[in-house]
C-alpha cells in the first residue's frame, strides 16, 4: 500500500513539474499595445492609446485635468495612474519578450494643456512587483516630469507626442537630472541654492551634466553641486552597470567654470 | 422492488443511506470545487499561473513537514495513550520486581497464610508444568482481612518472589468524575499488563481496596446514576475472564477489608478470583515473630521478653506492632536512652491502644466522679470477669473519654460464653452503680456504658438464644429481610428478657459494690491521687483487700 502511495505521489509531482514547464506566456510582444488598450478599456474603463516603438512601449492617456485648483496632482489622476501601472505590470509580467522601457504620458486635454511623463525600465518594474526593490528605489529608477504643452488640449489620440525608441544612456541622463533636482530642491535646503540651469544629455556614448547652481546661503555642511552630480551619476551607473551604452561622462559647472571628463569606471570607482 | 420492500430496506439501512448520501454530496462538492478551481486557474495570466505552480512544490514540502510534525505529535500522544497509559495511567504505578524488594523472608507473622500463598506463587511461576498436566492458570487472588494485616506487603513479596512486573493501583483510582473513565482506566491497566506479560512471561496486577470497584452492581436510575460504576465492574469482569484469543499470564491480586459476601458474585467466582486468602490478625506465635522481626531492626534492651510483649499486644495487627516499636524508639530518644527499654515499649503501647493524653482539665468534683465511675468498672471486672484482666485504670482523658479501664483477655478465645456476656454487661454497668452508690445520682457519662450493655444483652436474646423465656433463634439475621415481621408477643417477651438480664446484672453489681464499698472508696482515692493505675498497682490494691485472682504476668 505504501508503495502505491509513493508511486502516485512521484507521478503527481512529475506531472506537476511538466505542466509548470509548459506554461506559455499569455501575451506576445506583437499584441502588447492592443492588450494594454483592451485591459485598460475593458477592466478599468480607461481609454488609452499605446505604441510599441523599438524597445519602448508608449502609452498615451488623455485625462480631463492633471492639476487641481491648488496646483496639486488631481486625486482622480492618482487613481488612473495606479490602474494604468497595474495593467502595465500585468502585461509585462506575462509577456514573452517584454520591451526595455515604458513611457506613460498623461495629457491634460481639456483644462490646461499639460503632459505628464512617467518613464522607467521594465525589469525594474518587474523587480518592484516581485518585491525585490523598495518603493524608494523604484522612485529613483523611474523619472517623472510634467511639461506644459498647449498642443495637448483636445488631443485624445496622442498625435502631439513624439514616440521614439528610448535608450539606456538617455534614460540614465533623465534620472541624473531628476536626482539633482530632488537633491537641490529638497524642502530643507532649497533656500540655500538657486538652480539657474540644469541640463543632462546623452550622445554617442557620452553622458553629460551641465549645471549652474548658485549657493545662496553658506554653512559648514553645505552640499557641493559638482560632487553631488558625480554622486548621482555614480549611483545610477552602478545600478545599470551591465549596460555598455555610456563610455564617458562630462560634468560641467558653468557657474564656476569647472569641467571634467571621466570614464565610466573612474566614476564608479571614485570615493 | 415493491414499496414495502423498499420501506423495509430504508428502515434497516437508513444510516448507510444517509452516510452514503452525505459522502456523495461531499464528493460532488469537492469535484465541483476542483473543476471550478482548475477553470479559474486556466484563466490566469501566465505570470500568476507560474507563481501558483511555483508555489506548489513549496506547499507540498511544507505540507510534508507539517504532516510529519503532526504525525510525530499524534504518534507520541498515541504511544502515551496506548503504552504509557495516557490520562488513565495517572496514578498507576508500574514497578519492577527489583524495585519492590520485599523478600519472602521479610514476610513474618503469617506463617499459615505464607504457605498458602507460596503455593499460588509456585503456580504462577511454574506455568509450563501446570499446562502440561492440563491445569488452568490462576487469574486472581483475593486477600481479605482487617486493615494493617500485611495484605499489600504480601502482594509485594509475591511480586519479588515471582520476578514478574508489578502494576499497582488503588480501587478508588478507577472512579472518576467522567462517565467511562473507570472502565477506560481498567482497560488501560490490563492492556499494559498483557503487554508486560508478553515481554516478561507474566505480570502481577495489584489492586488495593478493590471493594471500591467490586461491590455488587447497582440498579441504574433514570438519570443514569450507577451506569458508570456498573461499566467499571463489568470491564473488570471482562478483563479477568472474558473472550480473548490468547490467555496471558496476568495475575490479579486484590486486597480488601470488606467481607467477601459483600462483593460482586460474578467477580468472586472461580475463573476470576480463584483463590481467596483470609489474612487475619496474627496469633500469639505470629505476634512473637513480628516483635522479633521489628525489634531486630532497632537497638533494644536484650532483657526484653518478646513473649510478654506478644501476649500484651493481643488484637494487634502487624502494622500496630510495627507502629508500637516505632513509637517506642521515638519515646526512647525523647527519654535520652541509647536503646529501647521496657518502659518505652509500655508507653508506646499506651499511645497505640489508648491514644495520646488529651489536655482537658477536670474540676475536682468531675475528677472524683470519674474516679468512682472507673473504679466501679475496675472492681466489677476484677471480681467477676471470667477471662479478662485489668491492665490499666485511668482518669486522664484520652481519645475523647474522661477515663477508662483497659482489660485484656488472659488467652485468645474465639467463642464467647453466656458468662462472658454477663460479665461484660456487669462491667459496663459498674460505673453507673458506683456513681449511684457514691452520690445517689448518676451522670451522662454512663451513655456509652449503657449502649454497650444493651447491645450485649440484646445480642444474647435476639441472636444467641440466651434469654430467660427460652426463645431460640437468630432474629438479628432476619432483620435485613423486609418481609419478616416479629410478632408483638415474641417481641415483648424478648424485650422483657433483655431488661431481665440488665436488671439482674445491675442488682448483682449493686450487691458487690455495696459490699466492697471500702474497696471502691480506696480505689477511687488512689485514682484521684495518681491519675493512672498500672497493672501492678491495681493488683496491689486488690491484694490489700484480700481479693486475689490468678493473672498472667504482665509488663
Amino acid at each position: 500500500m505504501a508503495k502505491n502511495v509513493l508511486k502516485k505521489s512521484i507521478c503527481s509531482l512529475l506531472l506537476l513539474s511538466f505542466v509548470s514547464c509548459y506554461t506559455s506566456p499569455t501575451y506576445t510582444r506583437l499584441d502588447t499595445a492592443n492588450v494594454i488598450k483592451d485591459i485598460c478599456n475593458e477592466e478599468f474603463n480607461l481609454t488609452v492609446n499605446a505604441w510599441d516603438v523599438g524597445d519602448t512601449l508608449w502609452i498615451y492617456i488623455p485625462v480631463d485635468r492633471i492639476l487641481d485648483d491648488n496646483n496639486q496632482i488631481d486625486q482622480a489622476l492618482s487613481e488612473d495612474v495606479r490602474l494604468i501601472f497595474l495593467s502595465l505590470e500585468r502585461v509585462m509580467l506575462s509577456l514573452d519578450n517584454p520591451p526595455k522601457f515604458y513611457c506613460l504620458v498623461f495629457a491634460d486635454t481639456k483644462t490646461q494643456g499639460i503632459d505628464l511623463y512617467y518613464a522607467g525600465f521594465v525589469p525594474d518594474l518587474i523587480k518592484y512587483r516581485m518585491g525585490l526593490i523598495s518603493v524608494n528605489d523604484m522612485q529613483e529608477r523611474q523619472f517623472f516630469f510634467p511639461i506644459e504643452e498647449p498642443k495637448a488640449l483636445g488631443d485624445t489620440t496622442g498625435r502631439h507626442i513624439t514616440k521614439y525608441n528610448l535608450n539606456m544612456g538617455e534614460f540614465i541622463s533623465y534620472l541624473v537630472r531628476q536626482s539633482m533636482v530632488r537633491t537641490f530642491a529638497a524642502p530643507d535646503i532649497k533656500d540655500k541654492f538657486k538652480i539657474h540651469d540644469l541640463q543632462t544629455y546623452y550622445s554617442n556614448g557620452k553622458l553629460g551634466v551641465m549645471f549652474n547652481i548658485e549657493i545662496q546661503k553658506y554653512d559648514d555642511e553645505l552640499l557641493e553641486p559638482f560632487e553631488e552630480a558625480k554622486k548621482a551619476i555614480k549611483k545610477l551607473l552602478t545600478i545599470y552597470d551591465e549596460f555598455e551604452d555610456i563610455v564617458e561622462i562630462e560634468v560641467n559647472d558653468t557657474l564656476n567654470k569647472r569641467s571634467s571628463l571621466y570614464t565610466k569606471r573612474a566614476i564608479i570607482e571614485s570615493d | 422492488m415493491d414499496s414495502k420492500r423498499l420501506q423495509k430496506f430504508i428502515k434497516f439501512h437508513w444510516i448507510k443511506i444517509l452516510l452514503f448520501s452525505v459522502a456523495a454530496l461531499v464528493l460532488i462538492a469537492l469535484i465541483s470545487l476542483i473543476v471550478i478551481g482548475i477553470g479559474h486557474f486556466m484563466e490566469l495570466e501566465s505570470f500568476y499561473k507560474r507563481m501558483t505552480l511555483a508555489g506548489i512544490p513549496l506547499q507540498i514540502f511544507l505540507g510534508i513537514v507539517t504532516a510529519f510534525i503532526f504525525a510525530s505529535i499524534y504518534m507520541g500522544f498515541h504511544y502515551w495513550f496506548m503504552f504509557g497509559g495516557g490520562f488513565a495511567k495517572l496514578g498507576q504505578k508500574k514497578t519492577k520486581p527489583s524495585d519492590v524488594n520485599v523478600k519472602w523472608s521479610d514476610v513474618v507473622g503469617m506463617e499459615s497464610i505464607k504457605s498458602e500463598v507460596s503455593e499460588v506463587v509456585n503456580l504462577i511461576k511454574d506455568r509450563v508444568h501446570l499446562k502440561r498436566v492440563g491445569g488452568k492458570i490462576i487469574k486472581g487472588l483475593l486477600m481479605v482481612g482487617p486493615p494493617g494485616c500485611g495484605k499489600t506487603y504480601l502482594a509485594k513479596a509475591i511480586a519479588t518472589e515471582t520476578g514478574m512486573p508489578f502494576l499497582s493501583a488503588v480501587g478508588s483510582e478507577f472512579m472518576g468524575i467522567f462517565v467511562g473513565v473507570g472502565s477506560s482506566k481498567i482497560r488501560t491497566l490490563f492492556k499494559e499488563a498483557r503487554m508486560l506479560a508478553e515481554m516478561h512471561g507474566g505480570c502481577i496486577v495489584f489492586i488495593d481496596e478493590i471493594d471500591t470497584i467490586a461491590r455488587p452492581r447497582v440498579g441504574v436510575s433514570g438519570m443514569g446514576a450507577g451506569m458508570d460504576y456498573n461499566a467499571t465492574v463489568n470491564q473488570l469482569l471482562t478483563e479477568m475472564d472474558g473472550l480473548r484469543q490468547t490467555e496471558n499470564n496476568v495475575v490479579v491480586i486484590a486486597a480488601t477489608n470488606v467481607p467477601e459476601h459483600q462483593l460482586d458474585e460474578a467477580l468472586m467466582r472461580a475463573g476470576r478470583f480463584d483463590r481467596k486468602i483470609y489474612v487475619s490478625l496474627p496469633g500469639l506465635d505470629d505476634r512473637k515473630k513480628l516483635f522479633q522481626y521489628y525489634l531486630r531492626k532497632v537497638r533494644v534492651d536484650p532483657l526484653i521478653d518478646v513473649d510478654v510483649l506478644a501476649r500484651r499486644a493481643l488484637g494487634f495487627s502487624p502494622a500496630d506492632i510495627a507502629n508500637m516499636v516505632r513509637e517506642a524508639s521515638l519515646v526512647s530518644v525523647r527519654n535520652k536512652r541509647n536503646q529501647i527499654a521496657y518502659k518505652d515499649l509500655s508507653e508506646a503501647y499506651d499511645r497505640v491502644v489508648f491514644g495520646l493524653k488529651t489536655p482537658i482539665v477536670l474540676s475536682e468534683k468531675e475528677k472524683e466522679s470519674t474516679a468512682y465511675h472507673e473504679s466501679g468498672h475496675a472492681i466489677i471486672a476484677y471480681l467477676t470477669h471470667p477471662t479478662n484482666d485489668i491492665v490499666k485504670a485511668t482518669i486522664i482523658p484520652r481519645k475523647g473519654t474522661l477515663g477508662m479501664v483497659a482489660q485484656r483477655p488472659q488467652e485468645e478465645t474465639h467463642t464467647k460464653t453466656k458468662e462472658w456476656f454477663l460479665a461484660n454487661i456487669k462491667c459496663s454497668l459498674g460505673g453507673y452503680v458506683a456513681e449511684k452508690i457514691r452520690y445517689g445520682t448518676t451522670t451522662s457519662g454512663v451513655s456509652a456504658d449503657f449502649q454497650n450493655a444493651l447491645s450485649l444483652a440484646h445480642a444474647m436474646v435476639f441472636s444467641y438464644g440466651m434469654g430467660e423465656s427460652g426463645i431460640l433463634g437468630n432474629y438479628q439475621a432476619l432483620a435485613t429481610n423486609w418481609n419478616y415481621q416479629l410478632s408483638e408477643d415474641t417481641k415483648k417477651k424478648m424485650e422483657a428478657d433483655v431488661q431481665k438480664i440488665l436488671t439482674d446484672c445491675i442488682t448483682e453489681v449493686e450487691n458487690i459494690l455495696t459490699t466492697e464499698r471500702e474497696l471502691l472508696d480506696h480505689f477511687a482515692k488512689q485514682l484521684i491521687e495518681k491519675g493512672e493505675l498500672e497493672y501492678d498497682e491495681i493488683v496491689e490494691i486488690f491484694k490489700k483487700y484480700g481479693k486475689e485472682r490468678p493473672q498472667e504476668k504482665y509488663l
